[in-house]
């Protein structure tokens, strides 16, 4: 059963599955947005198919096979590919091959990948895991090229394999969060040490792009989900609109300028660890507060930002996933010199924002009994947190100076993934 | 290589799944027990109401399982299929919105 608009996404999985020629019954799309009598004409027009697709014998070979579908590569190390042409030809192939994101790249050379690897200490045949939709084989030779590709310097690859075994962990569900039509992307949060020695930025402009580290090591992780995991907009990917941070998003905390202890010693690591975190989000929302100067005051305003009818996350929130808030430094200043510390900032956002049911109930993303054991529904007026528990919000320092701080919801089941960063060439 | 030629490391997957056979479509309807996986998407429940009440007046079907996901992202749990496939002689499951 297939609305006509993800015909192509039923295809691929269907062949990654083994099962190419599982019968499929196309009907309208979409079925969501009509009316129930529109909803029942849909289903009596389809219903012989449904029929006709279990019961006719549509198999060429009818023996039930027991056996699990088997993938393989033809060899542990990557192909190789011989480009006629110059560096503008060969980008012109790779585009063409569906290997970029439409931005020009840095054709992944022998030479440079062998550089890339060497930034790290693994070997180019290990294989870190498969990347869902479609199961690919990540191998740490293949994350290099893909590295190589988004402008890396060999000293990120450390940070780029980290964040690949983060969007590995089975809580991140990178299979549904690539694909959704919610139109998540990862973003990739660096604490300890690492971020000052490579220049990852967590101060003025970090979010957007032109400091190269940030960029280029949140784009290496979009290439790879797109070449391994084969999250393609022409295929599984079927974000209705997604935003830039499907290209690259990537900054570390600002933790010179940040009042309190960074993120990661807050989470029991050691000071000079450094970890990855990894969350797939929904967008950047931005908070402007440049009158209140209390801190309690910044909170306020905050936490009134988020009473957002049209963010999914309260209707997702049973899920357990995270809500990053990246406070700049100056907000947080004033925060902390109000006697909050981390604890008492997240525990503030939990109690405060909320909204009720009345609101919440019929719009977004509501279903029945999703709340069920965390709201009692039938009380129209009581109150639907942001997040299930203190402990889910991802508060970090971050940006330059100036007034504006933001939050970013996670997507539908992501609970985010951290991952120490090892590896170090 | 030469100077006009590039030599290039595929960044891409190259895996490469063997097709499985597909389950023998079973002879009849008539008799048979059907499982319906809803996606839990707004409205599947609405179709798949039809479909079922159908599937049993109009083609024979004596007994309908249902099971609604959690999420439309995530699959159905491995255990749940199995208890699916005990339950029944057919399914079907959609990707849809």
């Amino acid at each position: 059963m297939v609305t006509e608009a993800f015909q192509g996404a039923a295809a691929a999985r269907a062949a990654v599955l083994g099962l190419p020629e599982h019968p499929r019954v196309i009907v309208e799309h979409p079925l969501a947005s009509r009316t129930p009598s529109e909803v029942e004409k849909v289903a009596v027009a389809a219903v012989a198919r449904i029929a006709a697709g279990l019961s006719r014998e549509t198999a060429p070979r009818a023996d039930r096979s027991a056996r699990a579908a088997s993938s393989s590569t033809t060899s542990a190390r990557a192909q190789r590919r011989d480009i006629a042409g110059d560096f503008v030809v060969a980008n012109g192939v790779l585009e063409e091959l569906g290997w970029t994101d439409g931005l020009p790249v840095i054709p992944p050379t022998e030479a440079l990948v062998s550089a890339m690897l060497s930034g790290a200490t693994r070997a180019p045949e290990e294989v870190l895991g498969r990347m869902e939709p479609l199961q690919g084989t990540v191998t740490v030779e293949k994350v290099a090229a893909n590295a190589v590709m988004a402008g890396c310097r060999p000293e990120y690859f450390p940070v780029v394999l980290a964040s690949v075994r983060a969007v590995l962990q089975p809580a991140f569900n990178v299979g549904s969060t690539a694909c959704t039509t919610g139109g998540s992307a990862p973003l990739i949060i660096v604490n300890g040490p690492i971020a000052q020695r490579l220049g990852i930025s967590g101060g003025t402009a970090c979010f957007g792009g032109n400091i190269k580290a940030n960029a280029t090591i949140g784009r290496a992780l979009r290439l790879v989900m797109r070449n391994i995991g084969g999250a393609k907009p022409d295929g599984m990917e079927k974000s209705t609109q997604a935003w830039p941070g499907k290209i690259a998003c990537c900054f570390a905390e600002n933790e010179a300028r940040s009042p309190w202890e960074p993120f990661h010693v807050e989470r029991g690591y050691a000071a000079d660890t450094s970890i990855v975190t990894v969350v797939a989000t929904r967008g950047i929302y931005s908070v402007t507060e440049g009158v209140q100067t209390s801190g309690q005051g910044v909170l306020e305003t905050l936490v009134a930002s988020m009473r957002y009818v049209g963010s999914p996350i309260y209707h997702q929130m049973h899920n357990g996933i995270p809500l990053i808030v990246a406070l700049c430094p100056e907000h947080a200043e004033e925060i902390a010199r109000a006697g909050f510390d981390r604890r008492a900032v997240r525990e503030f956002i939990y109690a405060h924002a909320r909204m009720p049911v009345r609101v919440l109930r019929d719009r977004g993303y509501y279903a029945p009994d999703a709340w069920k054991g965390l709201v009692d529904e039938s009380d129209p007026d009581a109150m639907v947190p942001i997040v299930k528990s203190p402990d889910r919000i991802i508060l970090v320092v971050a940006g330059g100076d100036g007034r504006h701080s933001s939050w970013m919801p996670a997507w539908g089941v992501c609970q985010g993934a951290t991952e120490i960063i090892r590896d170090v060439g | 290589m030469n100077q006009d030629t590039i030599t290039v490391v595929n960044p891409a997957a190259e895996d490469v799944t063997e097709p499985l056979a597909l389950a023998p479509r079973i002879a009849s309807l008539r008799g048979a027990r059907v499982a319906l996986i809803d996606n839990s998407k707004h409205n599947a429940d609405r179709f798949l109401d039809v479909i079922a009440n159908l599937l049993v007046s109009d083609h024979g079907v004596a007994k309908i399982e249902r099971y609604r996901k959690v999420s439309a992202s995530v699959p159905t749990p491995p255990e749940t299929l199995r208890r699916l496939l005990d339950a029944s002689d057919a399914a079907v499951h959609g990707v849809a919105d």
